[in-house]
């Protein structure tokens, strides 16, 4: 199952996701998460040491004047991935384009081909090949979604807060055009504080005709967690924002259920 | 001139303090540029155009023809192609945006 988050920048894309990814592999299952944010920071949401970490990139090989990671998917994810707490396998993919170039600037090669697109051809191939679940973490914006990031299959969490400038990146998201076939566009309400900020997100997406999944509460635990630098996925299970991903997590297990019994 | 660049992770509230500022600014009878360089413009919301005139806003970059030139030429002549007025002494370029799939 492939679930790619996305939404504005600051929206809770990387706690949301990296909940999910801690929910999943807590029920025993298989989870490569993939942070592609530029700005990373997945590795901190599952309480992982965050490092100055150039494993993708140092990988790469030359390749028609470009850069191609080598292998399959798996040999990929065996290689560069990190452990993360629960058995989940992490990878930063957002700066691999970057440390390249620097890589790059520094031999003080000419870039002749700069396709910049390394992160997104891996991502691809591990959407691919991988069993099991791949959570990716998209960065804020429409840009990456814009040039194919999402691949062609699975579920994308749009999430949204329950501010104007949330829903109009909401509605840029929706009105991008015709959705790759396979992918199917979900919202959830993130920083939700009343009654009236659930219904302000759910009136938004029903005009963009995208369903309401989850409404994940604000939750002061999760600040409280940041703040002391501990990981979101010690949260006691009882925690509303834990709660609301549990929920996500059951409805993606349902929609890729249904997706694999339709193959 | 002064230039004022506002920086910070997503979410942080760059938008809004370079709405407001450039509102105060203008209102205290300055001539103000702002300018969106944001990938996912919304300035337009925190200066107070609303949401519909916001997401209609018309990027410099989509403006000119796909084999056109690049954007060149005296700045003034740019600024005076592509922004938008937002209120008294204020205007808006918004640089940039991604709002449709990419081919290939």
């Amino acid at each position: 199952m492939r679930v790619v988050f996305l939404g504005k920048g600051g929206s809770g894309k990387s706690t949301l996701a990296g909940l999910l990814c801690a929910e999943l592999a807590g029920r025993g299952e298989r989870v490569v998460a993939i942070d592609a944010d530029t700005v990373p920071g997945l590795d901190q949401v599952l309480g992982m040491e965050s490092t100055d970490d150039w494993s993708l990139a140092g990988t790469a090989v030359r390749e028609h004047g470009g850069w191609r990671l080598d292998g399959s998917a798996a040999e990929i994810v065996d290689r560069c991935a990190r452990q993360g707490p629960g058995g989940v396998r992490f990878l930063q993919m957002g700066n691999v384009d970057a440390r390249l170039k620097e890589h790059e600037l520094r031999r003080e090669q000419h870039v002749d081909r700069w396709s910049g697109t390394v992160a997104f051809n891996t991502v691809s191939r591990i959407f691919d090949e991988e069993g099991g679940w791949t959570i990716v973490d998209l960065q804020g914006g429409t840009l990456q979604v814009a040039n194919g990031l999402v691949g062609t299959a699975g579920v994308a969490v749009l999430v949204v807060e329950p501010f104007a400038k949330s829903v109009l990146t909401a509605r840029r998201f929706a009105e991008m055009g015709r959705w790759p076939k396979g992918i199917r566009l979900v919202g959830v309400a993130s920083k939700v504080a009343s009654a009236d900020d659930e219904a302000y997100v759910q009136r938004a997406l029903d005009t963009l005709g995208v369903p309401l999944w989850v409404s994940v509460p604000t939750d002061p635990a999760v600040q409280g967690a940041e703040r002391s630098r501990q990981a979101l996925v010690t949260l006691p299970a009882d925690a509303p924002a834990r709660r609301a991903v549990a929920r996500l997590a059951e409805l993606l297990a349902e929609a890729g259920a249904v997706t694999a019994s339709t193959h | 001139m002064t230039k004022i660049a506002v920086a910070g992770k997503g979410g942080s509230g760059k938008t809004t303090v370079a709405g407001v500022l450039a509102r105060l600014l203008a209102e205290n009878g300055r001539e103000v540029l702002t300018v969106d360089a944001d990938e996912n413009p919304n300035l337009g919301i925190s200066l107070g155009l609303g949401v519909e005139r916001t997401y209609e806003l018309v990027s410099a970059r989509e403006a000119m023809l796909p084999d056109g030139p690049a954007i060149s030429g005296p700045m003034e002549e740019i600024v005076d192609r592509f922004a938008a007025e937002a209120g008294e002494r204020l205007r808006i370029v918004q640089v940039r945006k991604f709002d449709e799939f990419r081919p290939g």
